[in-house]
């Protein structure tokens, strides 16, 4: 499972600013792209990998937090870190608790900026990760028999054998037949490790 | 059976038993008192009422003519006019019980009608036996009504049957009756009566009536009539217009302007100059009703009802107005008596005629025995030749001219002077033909039936008529004579003398034309007036008298004006009056008088002296005048003046002070008296005097209201010398000592510290507000310094870290350098437009009106108007909705505004250096308040540009006070924008929302 790569987002309207935030970025060979303003940075469309943002809080059209809402809004899951020419405690909170990574006031020191950088492609990476675990086991999931996934959601609520065969009115023999297929099919080595796996796919026991 | 009738015979009974009851009693109390018969005379009305006080003369002469010992007399003057029956019976006729009870009248005579029914009505109470005599109840009242049992009266009533006939007997040439009569319904009452009694002599006289026209078209109409016409004055109290009138003033006013005799039917007009009539006489009345009574008493039965007797409207001729409307003497009936005969030729020149006419006499006893004696007795004719001559001596030496004209030969004798007065010369043969030639054609008629008369009656002759001389002159003759028979009929012979009275007629006319001319004047002239003979009783009031004190001429006359005075002030007014009469100087006084609805006016009277031309003391005359009002608004403005907290002095033209309030006494430190008459310099820094003068001496050229020293400070000075700032309004007053400077002063030490407190508290407004634009612009300019310092910063940890890495090539660091000394400068930029600027806390909100904050910015901005020259015009709407606002915030925006405009209007003459402020509601929920300048405007293309940061046309301006006061109005929820104003100017409107808590 490889993740693609990572990429850092800058959005200010303040040439200059952009200009060292792009430097910074670079000094420590971050891949990133710049844009103006809100309304250009919607049109590049989503990364399929590890990213955040870097948003400057004032701006015209479309300002910092109304972006991010835009964002939450559109199902995308990049981080936004903000930055801000002039701090105020209500737009900090507001933006702290719509997810941002980090409200940074102007000017601010680089390794605070690259701290905040690499804490958000950290926790966008984790995500893709579990991202992709999850479609995984989904996919295996996908592979059994009905009777195959009877026979799971049994072994991962603890029934013995001999129960799981009385439920189904069958006999012992064939559910062991079953139960090795679904061990097989997960990619399990014990049962242990096939509860896990049920659950991260958020299958119930059988009860 | 008649109901009064039949209701009173039970009475009668009663009525019988009480005089059975009464004599033994009566009978009784002889034997103890003298035995007087008591009369009780009740009088309808008050005692001032002319026909109650002729009645009672009347009566009183009546009743005296029993024994004094026989009879005793009460009298009760009722006044039911004012107090009348139905509403005081209940408090009079107990009254008049118990005085009577024991002392009941024998006799009870009633004057007027409401006094006869009071007694009827309540005779059973009152005086059940006594029989009643009633007085002055008109015929109308009473004809045809049955009258209680012994009740017994004399009716009155207008004579007009004998005064129409005694009209056409005085004037027999008469073609019409003109009628003047009143309209209230008693009036009309009379004039119905009248149209009956007149309709008679319809087939003589054409009549005419005016009793439906304004009092001053009937006079008018009078002064028009044709000679052969006559006027029947029925008494009138109201006129066709509906107003009320004295009847008494009309008689006098019909007498004072007809050209024809005018008639009457009270004794009263009489005095007021009608000619006569067949007139009721009051106290005629009077005595009857006595006469009656006395044979009441005597224990005659008299009918119910007697019919108004002639003599009580006796035949009366006013002789003054028989002369002046030139009616003949002769005319008169026998039946008629003559009034007011006055004076005439004879009693004028008496002793002149006397002495004339006795040696006349003498002389024409022989002349006429010569005459006769003429053939027989020529050696006598020598001698009469002389005694002619002496007679001719003596009658021209008196002017006098002699004639004596035989009737039965027609030949007449006349002296030269006789001739002379005729225009005849002496060779001319004179008879009957060439005399009356001569005569006016009007006194012809007249003449001959004089002469007549006293040749028939052999009586004196004496007429004054006019002469036409041949050139045209007119002249007035006054002629006597008497009628001698010397030998039987044949000699019938008038002798007499003539002489010319033309003089005499014409100072006579111009008398009568001055008399009436005075009376006019005097009774329209807008004062009231007096005159008073020599004697100090006053003669004539005038109508503006009379309406004032609304009492009749009567009651004033004399003494009786003296009523009116206010008892406080009597003492003095007799006294002036009577001290000025004794020393016949002028007076001068106030006093108090009351006036006819009862309050007491005060009066100015001045009085004079009069003189004959021969220094005769004539008495005096007065006026007076109503200075009420003066005198109050005398005492209004001496109180207001003295209540004034502002020093009020009144200088006269020299300058000098004739009037000073206490507040000047306060402010200046001078007592009141101290400062009468000093020159008004004296309240002036010496420094100033000179100056002052010279103004002063302007202003008296000048004279109008302004405020002094305009545009200067001006100082006053104390008595101790210490000067203080004032405030001095002068205004020219015209007064009859010449024109008067009133000036108001104003102590302004206080306003001057408060402007001065006023100025220091816009100055820390402005320095706070300097700070709360800081406060405003910390926010919005940390943005802007914040990004190139972010930048700066960033781009140096850039750096280092390519640095680190050994990663940065010369090109990289130069362009980030550049970046970072271009982004260094930007900061520097922002850093210097904030320079000097502070800090300041918002304060608190709370609920305001406009027009306050307006008032209070433009106190702090007074200095600054002045100093632009620029005036300030207010246009607030009286109770804008209150707004919830920081004071201080909003100070700030108008103050930016204000100054702003006046910043505006710097450049601009001077007319055009106004402001506007304005303040009005704006919908239901929104207030409005504009402030508009007439300078160069807002830009054209864009005038929202000045509300943006740093835009400014002022060259010291920072640009940042619009875009302030557009946030601090934004922060209240309002707004502020701009506009070029019609005709030139910018305006800045702003717009706050009303607060919720304007309540209702």
């Amino acid at each position: 499972m490889t993740l693609a790569h990572r990429v850092v987002y800058v959005v200010d309207d303040d040439l200059s600013m952009r200009k060292a935030i792009g430097r910074l970025l670079e000094s420590e060979q971050y891949a990133f792209e710049m844009f103006t303003g809100a309304q250009e940075f919607l049109a590049r469309g989503p990364h399929a990998g590890p990213s955040c943002v870097i948003l400057d809080l004032n701006m015209p059209e479309l300002n910092g937090l109304e972006l991010q809402e835009t964002l939450a809004k559109m199902g995308r899951v990049e981080r936004v870190i903000f930055i801000t020419g002039g701090a105020s405690v209500p737009t900090c909170v507001q933006a702290m608790k719509a997810g941002a990574v980090d409200y940074l006031s102007k000017p601010f020191r680089d390794e605070d900026l690259l701290g905040a950088v690499e804490r958000a492609l950290n926790r966008s990476s984790e995500q893709w990760i579990e991202r992709l675990q999850h479609k995984e086991v989904r996919d295996r999931l996908a592979t059994l028999t009905p009777r195959e996934f009877d026979v799971l959601k049994g072994v991962i609520a603890g029934m013995l054998n001999k129960q799981i065969a009385a439920q189904f009115g069958t006999t012992e023999g064939t559910i062991k037949v079953h139960r090795g297929r679904v061990m097989e099919k997960m990619g399990a080595i014990s049962v242990p490790e096939l509860v896990v796996l049920a659950q991260r796919a958020g299958i119930a026991p059988a009860s | 059976m008649p109901s009064v009738l039949s209701r009173a015979r039970p009475l009668a009974y009663v009525t019988l038993f009480w005089i059975a009851w009464c004599a033994a009693f009566c009978g009784r109390l002889e034997a103890i008192s003298t035995q007087k018969k008591a009369v009780l005379v009740l009088y309808g009305d008050r005692l001032s009422i002319p026909a109650m006080k002729s009645t009672e003369q009347g009566l009183m002469a009546g009743l005296s003519r029993a024994p004094p010992e026989d009879l005793e007399i009460f009298s009760e003057y009722l006044d039911l006019g004012r107090f009348p029956a139905t509403k005081y019976g209940d408090d009079l006729v107990p009254y008049l019980r118990a005085r009577y009870a024991a002392r009941k009248p024998d006799v009870v005579i009633t004057v007027g009608s409401s006094a006869l029914e009071l007694a009827v009505a309540h005779r059973d109470e009152l005086f059940p036996s006594a029989p009643i005599v009633f007085a002055n109840v008109d015929l109308r009242e009473v004809e045809g009504k049955e009258m209680p049992p012994n009740v017994t009266g004399l009716s009155i009533a207008w004579d007009y049957q004998r005064t129409v006939e005694l009209a056409l007997q005085l004037q027999p040439e008469t073609r019409e009756i003109v009628c003047v009569g009143g309209t209230s319904i008693e009036e009309q009452q009379w004039n119905n009566e009248a149209r009956k009694v007149l309709e008679r002599f319809a087939t003589r006289v054409r009549i005419r009536w005016l009793d439906k026209l304004p009092l001053q078209a009937v006079l008018d109409e009078v002064a028009q009539l044709p000679l052969d016409s006559a006027v029947l004055y029925v008494p009138m109290r109201r006129d066709g217009a509906g107003k009320s009138v004295s009847p008494f003033e009309v008689a006098q006013k019909l007498a004072e302007v007809s050209r024809v005799p005018v008639y009457g039917l009270s004794r009263s007009e009489l005095e007021q100059g009608i000619i006569g009539g067949a007139l009721l006489d009051f106290s005629a009345v009077g005595d009857k009703t006595a006469a009656l009574a006395l044979r009441v008493l005597a224990g005659e039965v008299p009918p119910a009802l007697i019919p108004p007797d002639p003599a009580t409207n006796p035949l009366l001729i006013n002789w003054p107005a028989l002369k002046k409307w030139q009616v003949s003497e002769g005319r008169i009936p026998r039946a008629a008596t003559v009034r007011y005969r006055g004076p005439g030729l004879w009693e004028r020149h008496r002793r002149l005629i006397l002495v004339t006419a006795s040696i006349f006499s003498l002389q024409s006893v022989l002349i006429v025995w010569l005459i006769v004696q003429h053939s027989r007795r020529k050696r006598v004719e020598r001698s009469l030749r002389d005694s002619e001559e002496r007679m001719s001596l003596a009658a021209e030496a008196a002017n006098m001219g002699m004639w004596v004209w035989d009737v039965v030969s027609d030949e007449v004798w006349m002296s030269d002077k006789g001739r002379s007065l005729f225009g005849i010369g002496p060779e001319t043969r004179l008879d009957w033909k060439t005399l009356i030639s001569r005569v006016h054609p009007e006194d012809r008629a007249t003449r001959n039936v004089e002469l007549r008369r006293a040749i028939e009656n052999r009586s004196e002759y004496a007429m004054d008529y006019r002469v036409l001389l041949p050139d045209g002159t007119l002249r007035w003759i006054g002629a006597r004579g008497h009628c001698m028979n010397v030998g039987g009929n044949k000699h019938t012979r008038l002798l007499g003398v003539s002489m010319d009275v033309t003089a005499q007629k014409q100072a006579q006319d111009a008398l009568r034309e001055s008399e009436a001319r005075f009376r006019d004047m005097a009774d329209t002239a807008p004062v009231m007036i007096w005159m008073a003979d020599p004697d100090k009783l006053c003669t004539f009031f005038n109508k503006g008298w009379l309406d004032f004190t609304g009492r009749p001429l009567e009651q004033e006359l004399g003494n009786g004006w003296a009523e009116g005075v206010h008892r406080e002030d009597l003492d003095h007014c007799l006294e002036v009056y009577v001290n000025s009469f004794d020393a016949r100087q002028r007076f001068t006084m106030e006093y108090r008088m009351r006036r006819i609805d009862g309050e007491y006016r005060w009066v100015l009277d001045n009085g004079a002296p009069r003189f004959a031309s021969d220094g005769t003391f004539l008495g005096y005359i007065g006026s007076c005048l109503d200075i009420t009002d003066r005198k109050q608004a005398q005492e209004r403005f001496r109180l207001a003046v003295e209540a004034s907290p502002n020093g009020i002095v009144l200088v006269n033209a020299q300058g000098h002070i004739v009037l000073a309030n206490a507040c000047v006494e306060k402010l200046f430190g001078y007592r009141q008296q101290e400062l009468m008459g000093q020159a008004v310099e004296l309240l002036v820094p010496e420094r100033f005097r000179g100056k002052h003068l010279a103004h002063r001496a302007g202003f008296h050229a000048a004279p109008a209201s302004r405020p002094m020293g305009a545009g200067l400070e001006l100082f006053a000075r104390r008595k101790d010398g210490t000067e203080f700032p004032v405030e001095i309004g002068i205004s020219p007053i015209q007064s009859p000592e010449g024109t008067l400077v009133l000036s108001v002063i104003v102590d302004i030490t206080e306003r001057k510290q408060a402007e001065a407190e006023a100025r220091q508290h816009r100055e820390e407004v402005a320095h706070l507000s300097r700070l709360a634009i800081i406060g405003e612009m910390a926010g919005s300019l940390a943005h802007e310094l914040n990004q190139p310092l972010g930048a700066i910063v960033t781009n140096v940890g850039a750096a280092l870290r390519f640095l680190e890495r050994d990663n940065l090539s010369g090109e990289k660091l130069r362009e980030i350098l550049q970046d970072i000394a271009a982004d260094g400068k930007r900061a520097g930029d922002v850093i210097r437009t904030v320079k000097g600027i502070g800090r300041k806390e918002a304060g608190a909100r709370r609920l305001l009106q406009l027009n306050e904050v307006i008032a209070e910015v433009l106190r702090l901005v007074r200095s600054d108007a002045l100093a632009h020259d620029c005036t300030v015009l207010t246009e607030l709407h009286p109770a804008p909705p209150k707004v919830e606002a920081n004071l201080v915030q909003l100070q700030e925006v108008f103050l930016n505004l204000i100054l702003n405009a006046f910043e505006a209007s710097k450049d601009l003459p001077k007319v055009r250096r106004r402001v506007i402020i304005r303040t009005e509601p704006d919908g239901d929920s929104a207030v409005r308040a504009s402030v508009r300048d007439f300078g160069t405007g807002l830009p054209a293309d864009l005038p929202e540009r000045v509300f943006d940061r740093f835009f400014s046309t002022k060259r010291e301006g920072m640009g940042i006070g619009l875009f302030i006061a557009r946030s601090i109005v934004a922060a209240h929820g309002g707004t502020l924008f701009a506009e070029n104003a019609e005709g030139g100017g910018a305006q800045f409107c702003l717009r706050l929302p009303v607060s919720k808590e304007n309540g209702g």
